[in-house]
């Protein structure tokens, strides 16, 4: 017979963390070259979407509405950079999010046919959505530069947001995605509530326009501290403190926390429902 | 209770599988949240299963449809988790269940190489180590590169069992069959199982072909309805399980008329692979196949024969092409009575016969019963090609001929035993 195998299989190693890692980057690369695969711009959408999603909101808010920024020039690019910020971290959350509730359902082989760490999952939108936001970071500073903004070196500071952010998304993405197993109706559900955040969030306005009541209870949104420390650091040139980006990871860790004990407790029941 | 992990691979002891119907979604998810177990009615799948599988044996699972085999396999993949019971599995298993399930139709086979053999929990350094291996195996050519939506069947088997089995498991589920694909890939899948069971795999086999399961394992578990009804050596389990189908049987219609059929193709030279054996091979490489098959009563060929009991001569002339860098094949004939049970069967392994074959890749061979005993019916004829090991089968021709005995005397019974009178 000429093919037989030329080396005898070794055993596998025991699963470890690096294994762990690198698999959730494997989900992630597919997901996001599913993505582009077969458009003819390919990966220039990565740009060309936050460019373009960013000329139409300015264009609505900026000349339709006639909205203002506070405490900024008056210039429609002041305008957009800040809301551009602000929406930056939101499209995260909401790109990453809305589609989590069918993450395990939709995968039903990874259920019931091979042992697969099912709560690596929602990593595939979370580095999604994280890659995007990078690139809109980037797409914001290089804006900012040119428009006049002198750069500097809390700049470097801006991807530390991620890290708060990718823990929060993965979080959240872990529960819907454990109670979208059960409840098939919550991919419609988080539609609406992820369109109804959009303004629970400071993206069309500052924090500091609102009255101080809202003020209070729109810090309880955890999306809120990542958009004000991105344009903290951004136009104001503030080191971010410490302090409350320690308390937003935190916060978003005993949240992952959660999710993750509520995974484990009804993960063996996925296979009686898919 | 303890688990002795030194000796055991799989060890059970009070398994089940219950499945409470009719409960909602949402009603599973509340009694998942509280730990509690739902009143309502439940099906039980698979109830009070205890069994011990030491390292390296062969274990299989027979049964009919429904009997909870698949779902005793997938308590011990992992994939189901057990309502009641333990169950300790000592190593890492690999299931031959649904080939190619995890792989994404948009990606190459390259793609989904990498990430179907980390689904089976390879690590990184060790696929790009085995790539070429898998590729190699799967032996798919340019199409490696193309989208797996673009695949034939066969080749999405192909690739998805390159994967599974380049992994060296502690344990290996196989449900139904030991090989897959065709032709010379079905010889080299089974080839690659073989070899994992004599490295001292343990294996589970799970399967309808009763000769298979007894020429492979030494012990044997019979479910029915998500019960043990034994468990033992395979023979005897199967010598019971058997005793068992035909109580069942007898209510049924017997397996009336039985259709010969006989599809074989002559030897033609393959005009894809024309070098890869040596030149007067007239198959392509790998292939063991019949070509012709004959059955001859009294000198009179034919698919419907008629015979006399104690009389006629019954003969079979097999001729076969078989790739001579094969080990030569092993041949077997099954007589059927009309209501399908085996009434005998014969096979050149079994009385000690080597086949010959020349340099072409043909040989012959026939088979004769003098003086035919088979007592008044239908009978009807099947043959077998089969491996050196005669556990994986070739081809197999499935009711070619038909005899029908006529007997001039009452005799009652399927055949006549060798006898004889003494008056004392």
């Amino acid at each position: 017979m000429s093919s037989q195998p030329t080396t005898k299989p070794v055993q596998v190693q025991s699963f470890s963390l690096r294994y762990y890692a690198w698999l959730s980057f494997q989900l992630a690369r597919r997901d996001i070259e599913v993505r582009y695969r077969g458009t003819s711009l390919g990966w220039l959408w990565a740009l060309l979407t936050p460019l373009l999603m960013l000329g139409v909101y300015t264009f609505a808010f900026k000349y339709i509405f006639k909205v203002r920024w506070p405490g900024v020039g008056d210039s429609p690019v002041d305008f957009a950079l800040q809301l551009f910020a602000g929406l930056l971290i939101f499209q995260a959350a909401a790109d990453c999010w809305g589609r989590s509730s069918r993450i395990i359902v939709d995968q039903p082989h990874l259920v019931k046919k091979v042992v697969f760490p099912l709560a690596l999952l929602p990593w595939a939108p979370v580095i999604n959505a994280l890659f995007h936001a990078g690139v809109s970071m980037l797409l914001l500073l290089v804006v900012a530069g040119l428009w006049g903004f002198k750069p500097h070196v809390q700049w470097a500071l801006l991807p530390l947001v991620l890290l708060p952010l990718g823990l929060l998304l993965w979080a959240i993405s872990l529960l819907l995605a454990t109670l979208g197993v059960f409840m098939r109706d919550l991919a419609q559900v988080v539609v609406l509530i992820v369109g109804l955040l959009q303004f629970l969030t400071p993206v069309f306005f500052p924090v500091s326009a609102l009255p101080p009541v809202f003020q209070q209870v729109i810090q309880w949104n955890p999306l809120t501290v990542l958009i004000e420390q991105v344009r903290a650091l951004v136009f104001d040139a503030q080191w971010p403190s410490l302090q409350l980006w320690v308390q937003s990871l935190s916060t978003n860790l005993v949240l992952a926390v959660i999710a993750y004990a509520l995974f484990r407790r009804v993960r063996k029941g996925f296979a009686d429902v898919i | 209770m303890s688990f002795d992990t030194s000796h055991f691979s799989v060890q059970a002891e009070g398994l089940g599988k219950q499945y409470v119907l009719g409960a909602s979604p949402y009603q599973r998810l509340w009694h998942l949240l509280l730990g509690t177990s739902s009143k309502m009615a439940s099906f039980s799948a698979l109830s009070n299963v205890t069994l011990q599988i030491q390292k390296g044996e062969s274990v299989g699972i027979i049964g009919q449809n429904g009997a909870g085999k698949s779902t005793l396999l997938q308590l011990l993949c992992g994939t189901l988790s057990p309502s009641t019971g333990q169950l300790h599995v000592n190593g890492q298993v690999a299931a031959l269940l649904e080939l190619g399930a995890g792989f994404n139709q948009d990606f190459t086979g390259r793609e989904n190489i990498l990430f179907s053999a980390a689904m089976y929990g390879m690590q990184p350094q060790y696929i790009e180590q085995h790539l070429q291996d898998i590729i190699d195996f799967a032996d798919i050519g340019e199409f490696i590169d193309q989208p797996v939506r673009t695949y034939s069947s066969g080749m999405y088997v192909r690739l998805a069992f390159a994967i599974a089995t380049s992994v060296q498991p502690d344990v290996l589920v196989i449900d139904e069959a030991l090989s897959v694909g065709d032709g010379a890939f079905a010889r080299k899948s089974f080839d690659r199982i073989m070899q994992l069971k004599q490295s001292g795999v343990t294996l589970l086999f799970c399967s309808h072909s009763l000769f298979q399961v007894e020429s492979l394992c030494s012990r044997c578990i019979w479910l029915h309805q998500g019960k043990v009804m034994a468990q033992g050596p395979s023979a005897e389990v199967i010598a019971k399980y058997n005793d068992w189908l035909s109580q069942q049987s007898v209510v049924k219609a017997p397996n009336e008329g039985i259709t010969p059929a006989v599809a074989i193709d002559p030897v033609q030279p393959d005009p894809d692979n024309p070098d890869s054996s040596p030149p007067n091979f007239k198959g392509s490489a790998g292939s063991v196949r019949f070509t012709k098959l004959k059955a001859r009563c009294d000198d009179l060929g034919g698919t419907a024969l008629t015979a006399r009991s104690g009389q006629s001569l019954l003969s079979v002339d097999f001729e076969f092409l078989a790739d001579p860098q094969l080990p030569i094949p092993n041949l077997a004939l099954v007589v059927y009575s009309a209501d399908g049970k085996i009434v005998c069967s014969s096979g050149t392994w079994i009385d000690g016969v080597e086949l010959t074959r020349g340099v072409d890749g043909i040989g012959r061979a026939s088979l004769n019963f003098p003086k035919l005993p088979l007592l008044k019916g239908q009978y009807s004829l099947t043959a077998f090609l089969m491996c050196e090991r005669a556990v994986h089968v070739y081809e197999a021709v499935e009711h070619f001929a038909t005899v029908q005995v006529s007997q001039p005397h009452l005799e009652q019974g399927l055949f006549s035993i060798p006898h004889q009178w003494q008056t004392i």
